[in-house]
């Protein structure tokens, strides 16, 4: 890991029975990965052992899902598009199984065959990509021993993105588990448990303004099973200048014209029930823009979401309200 | 990809551009999920020492066969619906909850938020 940073309490601030909160974070996933913990008193070397061993398991995740490396498991299965049936290992089918499920739940939107088309929106892409690359492809995923088979219906490369890290983040609050409360940040995709009685503030930022916050979620209790996760999709960061014809160039494909989305949404912040279903949610109603996006989200179950449209109006779903601090 | 062959790719259809209206009283896309039991043997991979076998268990234990079918269209204006299909009126629109009164937050670095949420990247 290229940076790694643990912060201790300070002991002589602590009585020896204070709850104590650790953090541990790391560059990994192209970004940051911050660990939070609760830790019961006396715990603490037992704790710092915990984040140290789940930030493994994430870089070793990350490791198998990553596209920026040509040896990673992802990079394998990509490495012939036009393979009816290749072999995956286990990691790598989870991930795809429940990108699966996304795609089920989202209608289509969510779509990870889409690698060529975002690449083909980045500034510098081949113009003679083959355009038949550039729409959704049917796929599906067989369990087989201790991996699994995915067969394509159509060539195609896969863009796993925001997809496994919603998924890695959920991943690892499970091996959190022993712990009163705990949060994964896998670089703005956060899955949070609580224990009874705690609250945790989870600010949203702006994307106007850099390091300024849009709203602040206070989780607590009232979330079901005492999880939750909270993920924000938009089209500020990974955005550049329009095309000719004044269409919109970002990372944010619409799978019903292969092309970025043309959407009325700056960003889209969800409060779900786990990391991946907030992920998926938040770029299916980035995708659709904010027309569809209020009645796509109350019909998923989102706890909450909080939707910026690129004109500065702020919309909300009707159970967001009692979520904001 | 081969370009001797007859047989066009299989694409998926598009997703409706208005799933929310269409979707009203039973969803916008019907997805069709077929668990089969059947396996074709196929040279698998071998895992990774560096694998948990606790990945899988996020695996689906039968193959998945995920098949969108598009069962719900809109009409255009001046269209008929097949005959023996049932038309379904689309709704009002879900009642939307404008935010105007949200306080600005403190800056972030002084207020203590246990976490942040933003667009990866960023």
């Amino acid at each position: 890991m290229a940076l790694a940073a643990l912060d201790r309490p300070d002991p002589g601030r602590l009585r020896a029975d204070a709850p104590v909160e650790l953090t541990h974070a790391h560059r990994t996933m192209g970004g940051m990965l911050t660990l939070r913990l609760a830790v019961p008193p006396g715990s603490t070397a037992t704790a710092e052992r915990s984040l140290r061993q789940v930030a493994g398991r994430v870089d070793a995740w990350a490791a198998h899902l990553t596209r920026y490396t040509d040896r990673s498991d992802l990079a394998a299965l990509n490495r012939r598009p036009d393979a009816s049936r290749e072999p995956v290992r286990p990691t790598l089918a989870a991930v795809l199984a429940w990108a699966a499920r996304a795609e089920e739940e989202t209608g289509g939107l969510v779509d990870v065959t889409l690698l060529d088309a975002r690449l083909t929106a980045e500034p510098g892409a081949d113009a003679d990509a083959d355009p038949a690359m550039l729409l959704p492809a049917a796929w599906r995923l067989e369990r087989h021993g201790r991996g699994a088979v995915v067969e394509r219906q159509a060539p195609c490369r896969f863009d796993l993105d925001g997809v496994a890290k919603g998924w890695i983040a959920d991943r690892a609050l499970a091996l959190l588990r022993r712990y009163p409360a705990a949060l994964v940040d896998a670089d703005g995709d956060l899955a949070v448990r609580l224990e009874r009685g705690r609250t945790w503030e989870i600010a949203v930022a702006d994307p106007r303004r850099p390091g300024t916050d849009l709203a602040i979620l206070s989780l607590d209790d009232r979330l079901p099973g005492g999880r939750a996760g909270v993920a924000t999709s938009g089209t500020s960061i990974h955005r550049w200048p329009d095309g000719p014809d004044g269409s919109p160039r970002h990372h944010l494909i619409d799978p019903r014209t292969g092309r970025p989305a043309r959407t009325d949404l700056a960003q889209v912040t969800v409060l779900a029930g786990d990391a991946a279903r907030a992920e998926v949610l938040a770029k299916a109603a980035l995708i659709v823009g904010s027309g569809d996006a209020i009645d796509l989200l109350e019909r998923s179950g989102a706890h909450a979401a909080l939707l910026l449209r690129t004109d500065g109006e702020l919309l909300a779903t009707r159970g967001s309200l009692g979520w904001l601090a | 990809m081969s370009g001797s062959s007859a047989q066009p790719p299989a694409r998926k259809p598009k997703p409706d551009p208005r799933p929310g209206r269409i979707g009203i009283g039973a969803g916008a896309l019907a997805v069709l999920s077929i668990l089969t039991v059947a396996l074709v043997p196929v040279p698998a991979a071998e895992p990774g020492a560096d694998e948990a076998a606790d990945d899988l268990a996020a695996l689906p234990a039968r193959e998945v066969r995920v098949e969108t079918r598009v069962r719900y269209v809109r009409l255009k204006r001046g269209e008929t619906a097949p005959p023996g299909a049932r038309t379904i009126a689309a709704a009002a629109p879900t009642p939307r909850v404008v935010v105007t009164t949200i306080a600005a937050p403190a800056p972030a670095r002084e207020r203590r938020s246990a976490g942040r949420t933003r667009q990866s990247g960023g």
